[in-house]
């Protein structure tokens, strides 16, 4: 298989080159519309390791540096409620997403209350974290407790499904389930929300669907072996109207985030010991999805390369 | 003193030495390739399935007792390369925190969840992911890690050393002290001033120099190939001839003063009431963590007052060191001439000779 290089997780040489090529042609989640208020004041995010200043006028979104960079200004662009920033001047991020943003069009309108927001420093690179959220192996022993407690969850219930970079879980309701519909009804804006589903955009964010609302997850990539960890939770319009509904999920999606964060930087640690290619099992299959994504994605934008797969 | 690095300016020579990150990721190397580290000794993997974890330039190890048989290997999941052992010691079966995978004593991951619903992983396929062994010896109740292949015996590389750690493990009682602590200098500053006995009186004017400058006579230096000692005769007709006829009866002599210099980086230092272990390691360029294990001797009574009191010196006489080291370390890009090395520094000039002679540090980086 293509294995990411075990250098690139700590090697601070690699890491700029590596966030020059995303910054100048992936598109990453900085935040969602709420973040900017139209004709409010600049708001500063985080983009491939530097600050952006990002702001809504009625002409649509802004981007700036606060920091005197002289590299283009990225251009920002939202998919829904979901705001973009890329420096690739030519593309746009429903092209760049597919249908994942038919998704995040269709979920929009249903979202309402962010009922959990943390933002956390990790000492772990970026890539651990995504592979991580694709791993779907790490729950019995990571989560004990939370995500993995109870009997493991049987392979035939998941479908796993790759498009171009990004990647997404879809949990079957019984062995016969098909999907075929759900894909068929979201670029008309319809959206089943039944069942967990899970939607990795290459190469930071997810966007987790549940039964009470979402989960929406980047990892902001500040160093090699630093990462700012954001993970919102909002409500889907009809579900959990109460606090006493809503605080339980809370302290249970906290404990799961906290239990992701520690076994990431314990991985921090020994992932760069690891001298031969990861085995990657049927659970992990996303993983090796996105360690070829990341390889083609880094060949392609070289200079002089072709870009990126869409 | 010969110095392989003659035809560099000094000072560009102590920045890579003391400073630069390839440099000290390429000395990693050659440390690795070269030399056995001190791991622990045999008090913490006394029961089955104890563990000690630590990094053995700069490669993170651990060494389990497997019912009875020291092994120890890269502490690194073979499935994605998560730490096996988290902490610095424990007990309890080789098995990764991440996706539960147990290895066996061969460092064989003969436990893995689902193999055949999720790998089906053959024995065979199995086997070709051992973890990375390392080799560990046992010298008395010190255990040695070597990385490498290379590194020559462990009884040839510690000559008379061997028999020394065998005698001096006699009168040992267990761990009664344990500390460790951060340095932000390099490492072979860090060693080369236990290696130097002319800065006491000003750097310890109120601890170990508050009597000021000792007669020369006093200082008995030898050298065991890359590692020598420091003894305190007791007036100038003193002759240590007993204490070496002594280990030839595994008989340690712990009356006086004795320090030890084990290469690369493991200081012991014996009085009649204690033996005190350090070991300085490497932790990056300009950083190192010193670890003490300080044990008392059988048949010495038991005195709580005195021992509270040797450990609060001994921190007190540390933290000395440690503040001037550092501040050497910032500095030492500054230094452009050799250092001038007089009769109390003598072994500061033999661990470079050693340092040179074995790691090779004249070599490029890289090279």
């Amino acid at each position: 298989m293509i294995a990411i290089d075990p250098r690139s997780y700590s090697d601070s040489v690699l890491f700029a080159a590596e966030m020059a090529a995303l910054r100048a042609s992936a598109w990453q989640l900085v935040g969602l519309a709420d973040d900017f208020p139209a004709g409010g004041p600049p708001v500063e995010c985080l983009f491939f390791a530097r600050r952006l200043s990002v702001r809504q006028r009625s002409e649509g979104y802004r981007g700036s540096w606060p920091d005197g960079v002289t590299a283009p200004v990225p251009r920002i662009a939202a998919v829904g409620r979901f705001v973009f920033a890329s420096e690739d001047q030519d593309g746009d991020p429903s092209a760049y997403l597919g249908p994942y943003a038919d998704y995040l069009r269709a979920i929009s309108p249903l979202l309402v209350e962010v009922i959990l927001s943390e933002s956390v420093e990790v000492a772990a690179n970026w890539k651990l974290f995504v592979e991580l959220t694709l791993d779907d192996y790490h729950l019995p022993t990571v989560h004990p407790t939370t995500f993995g407690a109870g009997e493991e969850i049987a392979s035939h219930r998941l479908v796993y499904r790759r498009d171009g970079l990004h990647s997404c879980y879809l949990r079957r309701r019984d062995a016969h389930w098909s999907f075929d519909g759900f894909w068929r009804d979201l670029p008309s804006g319809v959206v089943d929300r039944m069942g967990y589903k899970i939607f990795q955009m290459f190469p930071c964010a997810l966007v987790a669907g549940m039964y009470e609302g979402v989960i929406v997850g980047t990892v902001h990539p500040i160093a090699a072996d630093r990462s700012v960890v954001t993970n919102r939770v909002l409500t889907w319009h009809d579900r959990l109207t109460g606090e006493a509904e809503r605080a339980p999920l809370v302290e249970y999606l906290r404990a799961v985030f906290a239990e992701d964060r520690a076994a990431c930087e314990e991985w921090q640690t020994g992932v760069g010991q690891l001298a031969r290619a990861p085995t990657l099992g049927r659970l992990e299959e996303r993983v090796r999805w996105f360690h070829e994504a990341y390889a083609q994605f880094m060949a392609g934008s070289s200079p002089g390369r072709s870009a990126p797969p869409r | 003193m010969e110095d392989a690095l003659s035809d560099t300016p000094h000072a560009a020579a102590n920045a890579r030495r003391y400073t630069s990150p390839e440099y000290f990721r390429d000395e990693m190397r050659r440390l690795a390739a070269a030399a056995w580290q001190f791991f622990c000794t045999t008090d913490d993997l006394a029961a089955a399935n104890d563990w000690v974890r630590r990094s053995v330039f700069g490669v993170d190890v651990f060494v389990q007792n497997f019912h009875g048989e020291l092994r120890g290997y890269h502490n690194v999941c073979q499935h994605r390369g998560f730490p096996l052992r988290r902490g610095p010691r424990g007990n309890g079966p080789v098995q990764c925190g991440f996706h539960g995978w147990v290895y066996n004593k061969q460092g064989i991951p003969t436990g893995i969840p689902r193999n055949q619903d999720l790998f089906c992983l053959s024995r065979e396929q199995q086997a070709e992911l051992a973890i990375p062994p390392v080799r560990v010896a046992t010298v008395g109740r010190f255990v040695f890690v070597a990385l490498s292949d290379a590194a020559p015996p462990i009884a040839e590389y510690l000559g008379r050393y061997a028999d020394i750690l065998v005698a001096l493990s006699e009168r040992m009682r267990a761990i009664r002290h344990r500390w460790s602590g951060p340095t932000a200098a390099n490492w072979k500053l860090c060693f080369e001033i236990t290696l130097d006995d002319y800065h006491a009186p000003i750097v310890h004017s109120n601890t170990l120099g508050a009597g000021g400058q000792l007669p020369l006579y006093r200082f008995v230096y030898g050298r065991e190939g890359a590692h020598s000692y420091s003894f305190m005769r007791r007036d100038p007709d003193w002759s240590f001839d007993y204490f070496w006829d002594d280990l030839a009866a595994r008989k340690y002599d712990h009356s006086g003063y004795k320090v030890h210099q084990l290469f690369p980086n493991l200081l012991i230092v014996t009085t009649p009431m204690i033996v005190l272990v350090s070991l300085y390691q490497p932790t990056g360029p300009a950083s190192a963590e010193v670890e003490d294990l300080m044990f008392d001797l059988r048949d010495n009574e038991e005195n709580v007052d005195g021992w509270e009191a040797l450990t609060r010196a001994h921190r007190a006489v540390h933290d000395e060191d440690r503040v001037a080291v550092e501040s050497q370390q910032s500095v030492v890009t500054q230094f452009e001439r050799r250092p001038t090395f007089g009769r109390l520094e003598e072994r500061v000039e033999w661990f470079q000779q050693a340092y040179e002679s074995l790691v090779g540090a004249d070599r490029q980086p890289g090279g």
